[in-house]
């Protein structure tokens, strides 16, 4: 039986939280559950929005019509019914490609992290495209995804003071995380390359290109 | 159609807002004050959710230009029609073609709205008509000056006014905010709580729909942190490690990475929004059943609120003009002589 705990947020937001820190097992179970959701109490009318973060499965309910402990009570059947089951079936089901123009003006701070970490500016391309980013949640802005995965040769500090504007698409490093910016923002990554591709169509349903749980590969364009 | 002269810091579309959409990253936006909100749609009579106009710290002005009539609610002051008319806020008005109506500044409260009969004309995103700070998916929900927005079904009906006293018994300062605390904060910090609840707070003009900066004496219990991203909402209270609380509005980001304290529930938010900078207020943890309690009790109130008809006179008194607002028991709602609207001539917002 998988260990969780399901706590309260305010008056409107209920928490299954299936462990601690980043981790890429306990994300794979936050997803099983997702997948579990959105086949049942997703279309209950009490509930209003059902997503992942790192660790947890958050639900927005309507609490005008179900009480938190009723709801965790749901929560706790269905959980119970449906032991987790990860198999290869329902990881790694899905890689999307993101072609990226690395380096020069889509990435002025390529070269610097060149510099200051002793490898070409192919080899950080190279590792960087490398691996399959894990998408462990949307947030931050519309359609950007936190991703999991970058090899620590290439993980790098955060500017110090952050650029007023990065252009829509931006693909950066901070720290050991990498992500796309899907708006224009003010931000503090390094901006190694940047995508073509629309992060967030208002236009499609659903407008994300990426879905939390889905794996993410980076292209040499 | 309305013709907007000016917007004041921001003005913007709302209902009730976009649920459900938190997956996307998109946070709820809709009206930051819920029962001003849903007052200036009945004064209307529009469904609860017509998206109206939110006005942020007053300072807007717009020419109708044909006949409808319109609400403007909040805190309690007073709005200006062709400059001769002085209207008291939680009223609605009948507007002629090319009438000019204007919503000052107010020291009661920070939000307004503005309703039409029968709505605005409006392209739905994802669900909803709210416009959404932190993201460029809804620009043509931001009012803009200089631009026209068309009228859906307009209508004309009686004007009306609420002589309620909902705002002053809901929506203004009593010195608590209530918090639901997270779990985690009430078993491990019972001397962190004490602590957070003996300081007073105040609000700073860092107010967006973004959220609200709080300051106040600084809680230094989590001076060192290094918190995971991870879900926020409407009403949660962040510590950041300079120990001056956040409280995020209806237009913030999905996730955060500063410490989370707790919630406010949502019976609290319009009175939040409504808090002028330098209000003071202590926090006072309640329990999720009570919250709902005082969150139904608050819906109880607002649907006994009564609508009453209203008579509006120009009077030429000694050469000088006198506005007069009146109920119907022959009791004056709003009085103003040709002084208080050369004040607001000369003064440009």
């Amino acid at each position: 039986m998988q260990s969780y705990k399901i706590n309260s947020h305010g008056d409107s937001t209920l928490a299954i939280n299936f462990g601690s820190g980043i981790d890429e097992n306990t994300n794979n179970i936050v997803h099983f559950y997702i997948n579990i959701f959105e086949k049942n109490i997703i279309h209950e009318a009490y509930i209003l929005d059902v997503y992942p973060t790192y660790n947890s499965v958050i639900i927005d309910y309507d609490f005008t019509q179900i009480e938190f402990l009723k709801l965790k009570k749901k929560i706790a059947k269905i959980i119970l019914q449906n032991k987790i089951k990860l198999n290869n079936n329902n990881i790694l089901e899905e890689i999307i490609e993101i072609p990226v123009n690395y380096g020069g003006k889509f990435g002025p701070d390529l070269y610097k992290m060149s510099q200051s970490l002793s490898l070409s500016e192919d080899e950080i391309i190279s590792i960087h495209s490398t691996n399959n980013y894990k998408v462990f949640m949307i947030g931050f802005m519309p359609g950007f995804p936190y991703l999991g995965g970058l090899d620590p040769r290439i993980s790098f500090p955060r500017l110090t003071e952050p650029r007023l504007s990065i252009p829509p698409g931006s693909v950066g490093i901070a720290g050991n995380q990498t992500g796309i910016y899907p708006f224009s923002s003010p931000g503090g990554w390094n901006i190694i390359g940047k995508t073509d591709i629309r992060l967030f169509d208002i236009n499609k349903i659903p407008p994300n290109f990426v879905k939390s749980g889905t794996y993410l590969r980076f292209v040499v364009k | 159609m309305l013709s907007i002269t000016n917007t004041g810091i921001l003005s913007s579309f709302q209902d009730f807002g976009r649920l459900g959409k938190k997956k996307y990253g998109i946070s709820n936006s809709g009206c930051l004050d819920k029962y001003s909100f849903m007052l200036s749609n009945l004064l209307c009579n529009n469904k609860k959710n017509e998206a109206s106009i939110e006005i942020i710290s007053g300072g807007f002005k717009g020419i109708f230009l044909q006949e409808i009539t319109a609400s403007v609610t909040g805190p309690e002051g007073f709005f200006i029609v062709n400059n001769n008319k002085k209207i008291k806020t939680n009223s609605s008005i009948n507007l002629k073609k090319n009438d000019t109506l204007f919503i000052p500044p107010n020291k009661n409260g920070n939000v307004f709205y503005l309703s039409v009969s029968g709505g605005f004309k409006l392209k739905n995103v994802l669900g909803s008509y709210s416009y959404h700070q932190p993201s460029d998916i809804t620009n043509d929900l931001k009012i803009i000056s200089g631009s026209k927005y068309v009228f859906k079904n307009p209508n004309l009906l009686n004007e009306k006014f609420s002589n309620d006293d909902f705002f002053k018994k809901h929506l203004t300062n009593n010195g608590l905010i209530s918090i639901i605390y997270d779990q985690e904060i009430i078993e491990s910090s019972q001397k962190f709580i004490r602590s957070f609840e003996d300081t007073d707070y105040f609000t700073t003009n860092q107010f967006s729909r973004q959220g609200i900066k709080l300051t106040g004496e600084i809680n230094d219990a989590f001076k060192n942190q290094n918190e995971l991203s991870s879900e926020v909402s409407l009403g949660t209270l962040q510590l950041p490690p300079n120990g001056l609380p956040i409280i995020l509005l209806n237009d913030s980001q999905t996730t955060g990475g500063y410490k989370k304290i707790g919630s406010i529930p949502k019976f609290e938010i319009s009175k939040l929004s409504q808090l002028k900078p330098e209000s003071k207020f202590r926090f006072k943890g309640v329990s999720i059943d009570d919250s709902n309690n005082l969150f139904k009790k608050m819906i109880n109130d607002f649907d006994l609120i009564k609508l009453n008809d209203y008579f509006f006179y120009n009077l030429n008194v000694n050469g000088g003009l006198i506005s007069v607002q009146i109920s119907e028991n022959n009791s004056i709602i709003s009085i103003a002589n040709n002084e208080v609207f050369d004040i607001f001539l000369r003064n440009k917002f």
